[in-house]
């Protein structure tokens, strides 16, 4: 049992105030939260002068499979490859996993690159507190990723499909279809394994996504996203929009959609084409009309440093403190369809708490102090580095 | 006001692109005046090295701060690959970027000639502030990733053996009467003579020894870019006067592969050490001016003050890339580059910058954005 005593508590639980309190944490999950709360038995750390908040979410990440000399997270061999899992390519004991919890991030989604239409699945997960991926893991799986746009275009060059947007809207859709009907037959063949169509692992991995048990979470930037939406609803599929880059040319569209925007990473300097727009100001008017909007890194592309920075320049463009705030937290764990878990200070949730010397997103000098997964206690903090 | 110094009430009189005085109730007949009461008023940024602006990164032919056609390419000027529509699209404004120093890439060991410009300007001609300031090189993984399908350098071995002998027959080259012109050795004369600095990115501690050692035997004005890893060297780089140029570490994990402990910088800060905070480039990926602030928040986080990271971000980069007498800081005679803000950005992300004037233009006011 812990107890935190005397924190400035921003629960993220509505747009509630903060407010200074305790939070006591029993197996792993918060028991209960309020003023002087007293357990006999708890260890106690005394949290006057910090600020506590909900572990850090971030909903879009590589970390852990990205790292050279070997790379794991896209099977360039073929375009979709919805049968492949992030669970067999993210090592927890790699330099770059290893760092996401001092930074105050406890949970993220670790999915396949973008090579591919259709990379393959990817699970939600703690970033301490176990010795194997599947200690950590939280929801798996929890989204299947897929890509539009260039990336996936460079099979073009190996005179390959697919070369073109065209191409990749393509394959996007005839694999979805292919799913549908096998599912379809699946179905219809009831009990009768004389009937089954022959198993196919590429159609199974995507039932979930037909069933809306799981969503789409497409990489896209500029109008890509525009053919998202028109996929999923074709296929009446859950979809999220990764990286969104110059998604502020269709607020409407995206906002008619419905689908989670997952923007990051921030901060690129302006090109041409897909190289633009990725100006964090351009979350404000996302989550000003009512939709869900998050904040990543897309580790380890950018640290994980990087999520708190991002919402800290999210404060710097405009948006209001705490609105800033739920998007490293409550936002990203309702992107990933985790939120009975995480995202917030609340009884009976997961005790993943963060307590911090000044106010994060805020104050510049607010780092760590404590990061606590599942009650336990897996990091204090030290000097910063870079 | 840079160099450390902070006055209440002053006011900053600027005369075209110059600042004609800094005091106390100045006067000013004619022209605009801007109302600051309340307000801090800092340098423009300076931005150590960026290479956006002449990396044309959208097109398919590769970007044109890369010559890698040779390893040592000390002849190429950044201001030859210089696109004022892409400078255009960027926001240097809004982050309250007025100068930077415009450098060639990250992949050749001697990658060129780095240019000083402003972010903002009609024609080419006016953004320019200064060319050939300091010549850009490289002493990072990326060099042997860069040349590993084309010849040497294949091993750090190679690199160092390259960057010596490259200086040392410039040396030989310098002192000889009658040569065949040769216009890399020309830049390379201009280093020994301690005319321009050298600013190489190196990235380990192991990169940064061996760069430190090549500075010392030829006696070099080093500026060390990147510098991650710094730590193990700090007392020659101190010893010696030169710059550390700290890049973004969040940039494609640049920090990862080696991280950088602020706190001892931060400490070494306060006991001499020449300390700017710049942004991308060092690892060669498109990524954003902006990064700067973030660098800006590690630092306070690490300890460092809201005055300390300002001068990092403005006098101290300018000293480092020479140009101090142009930039970086509000003195009669200097660029009229100025940001006005409600309280210090680096030390809240509420705190913002309200104003941004670029050669005595204002180029960016909040709330106005296009």
């Amino acid at each position: 049992m812990l107890l935190i005593k005397h924190a400035t508590l921003y629960t993220m639980e509505s747009d509630a105030a903060p407010f200074e309190g305790d939070i006591l944490i029993k197996d792993g999950k918060i028991a209960a939260i309020g003023q002087d709360l007293r357990e006999d038995s708890a260890k106690i750390i005394d949290a006057s002068g910090m600020v506590a908040t909900p572990g850090l979410v971030d909903a879009h990440v590589h970390t852990g499979g990205f790292a050279s000399p070997s790379p794991d997270l896209n099977e360039m061999t073929d375009p979709i490859t919805a049968d492949l899992d992030a669970f067999y390519a993210i090592d927890i004991h790699s330099d770059d996993f290893q760092e996401l919890h001092t930074r105050g991030v406890t949970a993220a989604c670790f999915i396949p690159g973008s090579a591919n239409v259709i990379c393959g699945t990817g699970f939600v997960a703690k970033t301490a507190g176990g010795n194997t991926i599947s200690d950590l893991s939280v929801l798996h799986p929890a989204v299947m990723k897929c890509a539009m746009g260039g990336n996936p275009k460079g099979y073009g060059k190996r005179g390959k499909a697919p070369m073109t947007r065209m191409g990749v809207a393509d394959l996007f859709r005839s694999a979805l279809r292919k799913a549908k009907d096998y599912l379809e037959k699946k179905e219809a063949a009831g009990e009768d394994k004389d009937k089954l169509p022959p198993y196919d692992a590429k159609c199974e991995a995507l039932i979930p996504v037909l069933k809306k048990e799981i969503p789409l979470k497409v990489h896209c930037e500029q109008f890509d996203m525009l053919t998202t939406i028109a996929i999923a609803r074709e296929f009446d599929c859950l979809y999220t929009i990764e990286h969104g880059w110059a998604c502020n040319l269709y607020v409407d569209e995206l906002v008619a959609g419905g689908g989670s925007v997952c923007f990051g990473p921030i901060g690129i300097a302006e090109g041409y084409g897909e190289l633009t727009g990725g100006d964090v100001a351009y979350v404000k008017e996302l989550d000003d009309r009512g939709l869900n909007v998050c904040l990543i890194t897309d580790g380890p592309i950018a640290g994980p440093e990087a999520l708190l920075i991002s919402a800290g320049e999210a404060v710097r463009y405009g948006v209001p403190h705490m609105r800033a705030l739920r998007m490293v937290t409550i936002n990203a764990a309702k992107a990933l369809r985790v939120e009975d878990r995480l995202g917030s200070l609340a009884p009976g949730k997961d005790a993943d708490v963060v307590l911090w010397n000044g106010i994060p997103a805020l104050e510049t000098c607010a780092r760590v102090q404590y990061t606590i997964i599942d009650g336990k206690i897996v990091y204090q903090s030290g000097n910063i580095n870079l | 006001m840079g160099h450390g110094r902070y006055e209440a009430g002053w006011d900053v009189l600027c005369d075209g692109p110059v600042i004609r005085a800094v005091g106390p109730n100045l006067i000013c007949e004619q022209g605009e005046v801007v109302e600051a009461a309340g307000r801090n008023v800092y340098p423009g940024i300076v931005l150590g090295l960026c290479a956006v602006g002449a990396m044309a990164f959208s097109e398919m032919g590769g970007w044109d701060t890369n010559e890698t056609s040779s390893p040592l390419v000390p002849q190429m000027d950044v201001r030859d690959s210089f696109d004022l529509r892409e400078l255009k699209l960027q926001r240097f404004a809004r982050a309250g970027i007025t100068s930077y120093g415009l450098s060639p890439g990250t992949k050749a060991l001697l990658a060129g000639q780095v240019s000083l410009i402003h972010t903002d300007g009609d024609h080419t001609a006016d953004v320019f502030l200064a060319d050939r300031i300091a010549l850009k090189g490289n002493y990072t993984a990326a060099v042997k990733s860069a040349f590993k399908d084309k010849g040497t350098p294949q091993t750090r071995m190679a690199m160092y053996q390259m960057l010596d002998e490259a200086f040392r027959a410039a040396q030989e080259y310098s002192g000889k009467t009658e040569k065949e012109y040769d216009a890399g050795k020309e830049i390379l004369c201009r280093v020994l003579q301690r005319e321009i600095p050298l600013i190489i990115a190196a990235n380990s501690a192991l990169e940064i020894e061996s760069v430190v050692r090549l500075g010392k035997k030829y006696s070099l004005r080093l500026v060390i870019s990147g510098a991650f890893g710094v730590e193990s060297m700090i007392a020659d780089i101190m010893q010696q006067g030169w710059h550390v140029m700290l890049g973004a570490g969040t940039n494609m994990m640049s920090a990862l592969k080696n991280r950088t402990d602020l706190t001892k910088l931060v400490e070494w800060y306060r006991r001499g050490l020449k300390l700017s905070i710049s942004c991308s480039g060092d690892e060669g990926y498109v990524y954003g001016y902006e990064q700067i602030w973030w660098t800006a928040t590690q630092m306070s986080a690490a300890g460092a003050t809201g005055e300390e990271i300002m001068d990092m971000m403005t006098c101290n980069a300018a000293r480092a890339l020479g140009v101090d007498a142009l930039v970086g800081s509000l003195e009669a005679g200097k660029q009229a580059d100025v940001i006005i803000c409600c309280g210090n950005p680096a030390v809240r992300f509420d705190n913002y910058i309200d104003q941004t004037v670029v050669a005595g233009k204002t180029t960016f006011r909040r709330g106005e954005e296009a």
